[in-house]
């Protein structure tokens, strides 16, 4: 079966000064249907790699292509901007609107992204429920935990129903029954049409796809779904 | 317009700023405008207090006199007339001078009209083309201007004109700083948010529409509360200046109240405009 490629890296090259090399000759490609795993430690690029992808910064070498579209392509800003609504992405450091509640938070990226409310009611009520935010839908985001937040910024790009969903250690401040929620919904029907691209610093054994180690810069893919091998 | 408020909300001292900030520019400004006004007054309540006389011939029948006062009168530069006979002439002259005319002398004073010219009128041009008008009657023997005094009105009032431009045109650059710098600091307060809305695919004009909105909302209600907070001004001085004050004179308040009220939200749009940069995050 061939699979829609909806990001693909070809031999990405990336320096902030020219001496030391952040990402090297990086070769990618996230399909549809597929969950990728980009496991590293700190400062071996994962960031980085997450910037290029949503065109924050581009690469010294190479080329980067979302959707199809190559993003070296893209002159005008406006342009990057609607490329990034294919992509939902979780950052590390959450990026919510601490001063909203964790319903505003839901309802203001929607609407932001200019998408009908009849679209995006029943993922965001059906993401409530799923990941147990129900009880502090009213709370200011300010006044959340770490894995409340995470849950809230999960619910939010759940919500947004991207084809791409992009995620910078999503399970770090889940408990243990968070993650196999948030394991059920990626491996579940709403993303099977998804490519999820994850990144983080152990990989999570029980999520299934395809683990790739990033270590100075280099790329090596440590488990295979489709063959099986490690 | 719910999210409006709730972004307004985020730092609430430096809302309160933006607002307060607006507030007291305007009122600031409408206040200026105000004295400046009560200023004016005071020179057109100087100025109108300036005679033109005007010196009869001799022997011309008092009922022509009053004919030609009468046709005076109908002049629209005109303010009041009052007719001065020769026995008040007399009078005063007696009194200003502390001299008594001889018994065996008749008066030798003709009839005279004092003048009073509307202020806007008392002006050096102006005022030679009204005594050129009064010499054609052929009942008038002489005009008699007050001319240096005159002048010198005219000089101090072109000086203050110049100062309140001067000072009117500082004010509007200090208010357009002021404007451009809270704006940008309510910018950069939200500048995080704005990258997360970019980096969640938002587009910048929605975006910037939503900071524009915010911005003015706050900057609109100071400036309509100054504008309210200007009426209750005027309504506690009225009783103060009502005396140097006729009814045009009020119009003319309220006039360049709106148009400083208007002026600033003007301003504050274009200083928004400049301060919401379209960055690429």
């Amino acid at each position: 079966m061939v699979r829609e490629e909806l990001v693909c890296l070809e031999d990405v090259y990336k320096t902030y000064d020219r001496d030391n090399w952040i990402l090297q000759g990086i070769n990618l490609c996230l399909k549809k249907g597929e969950i990728v795993k980009i496991i590293g430690g700190e400062g071996s690029g994962k960031t980085t790699l997450l910037k290029i992808i949503l065109c924050s910064i581009y690469p010294e070498r190479g080329r980067v292509s979302v959707m199809g579209v190559d993003t070296s392509s893209l002159k005008n800003y406006e342009h990057i901007l609607l490329l990034r609504r294919y992509m939902g992405v979780f950052f590390e450091n959450f990026r919510l609107f601490e001063y909203m509640s964790v319903l505003d938070n839901l309802l203001f990226i929607n609407k932001m992204r200019d998408r009908k409310k009849m679209t995006f009611m029943p993922l965001i009520e059906r993401f409530l429920s799923q990941l147990s935010l129900r009880d502090i839908l009213k709370k200011k985001v300010m006044f959340l935990s770490p894995g409340e937040k995470a849950r809230l910024s999960l619910a939010m790009i759940f919500s947004l129903d991207t084809p791409i969903i992009l995620a910078d250690e999503p399970f770090r401040y889940l408990s243990p029954s968070s993650v196999e929620k948030v394991i059920d919904i990626m491996e579940g029907e709403f993303c099977k049409d998804k490519g999820i691209l994850m990144f983080s610093s152990k990989d999570l054994p029980s999520l299934k796809g395809r683990v790739f180690f990033l270590n100075e810069g280099k790329l090596h893919e440590i488990h295979s779904q489709d063959s099986g091998q490690e | 317009m719910k999210y409006i408020v709730r972004i307004l909300g985020k730092n609430k001292t430096l809302s309160g700023t933006c607002f307060f900030t607006s507030f007291l520019l305007t009122l600031m400004l409408v206040l200026i405008f105000l004295v400046f006004l009560l200023i004016n007054c005071r020179f057109n309540m100087v100025k109108s207090r300036v005679h033109v006389y005007i010196i009869f011939h001799e022997n011309t029948p008092l009922e022509k006199i009053n004919n030609v006062c009468m046709r005076i009168k109908r002049k629209e530069w005109i303010k009041s007339l009052h007719l001065i006979s020769s026995k008040q002439a007399l009078n005063i002259v007696e009194k200003n001078m502390g001299v008594k005319l001889p018994g065996h002398l008749s008066n030798p004073l003709p009839y005279s009209a004092g003048i009073f010219v509307k202020p806007r009128f008392l002006k050096e041009k102006k005022i030679s083309s009204i005594k050129n008008e009064l010499l054609q009657y052929s009942s008038v023997k002489d005009v008699l201007l007050p001319s240096r005094l005159i002048m010198s009105y005219e000089h101090s009032y072109k000086h203050f004109l110049f100062f309140s431009l001067l000072f009117l045109c500082g004010f509007i650059v200090v208010e357009i700083a002021i404007f451009l710098l809270t704006g940008r600091l309510f910018y950069l307060d939200l500048r995080e948010d704005v990258l997360t809305l970019k980096l969640l695919g938002c587009s910048s004009e929605k975006i910037k529409m939503l900071l524009m909105t915010g911005a003015f909302l706050l900057s609109f209600a100071g400036i309509v509360l100054a504008g309210f907070a200007s009426i209750g001004v005027f309504v506690f001085i009225r009783d103060f200046i009502h005396n140097l004050l006729d009814n045009s004179d009020f119009l003319s308040i309220c006039g360049f109240s709106l148009i400083a009220v208007l002026l600033n939200i003007f301003v504050s749009f274009l200083c928004i405009l400049f301060a919401v940069r379209n960055e690429e995050l």
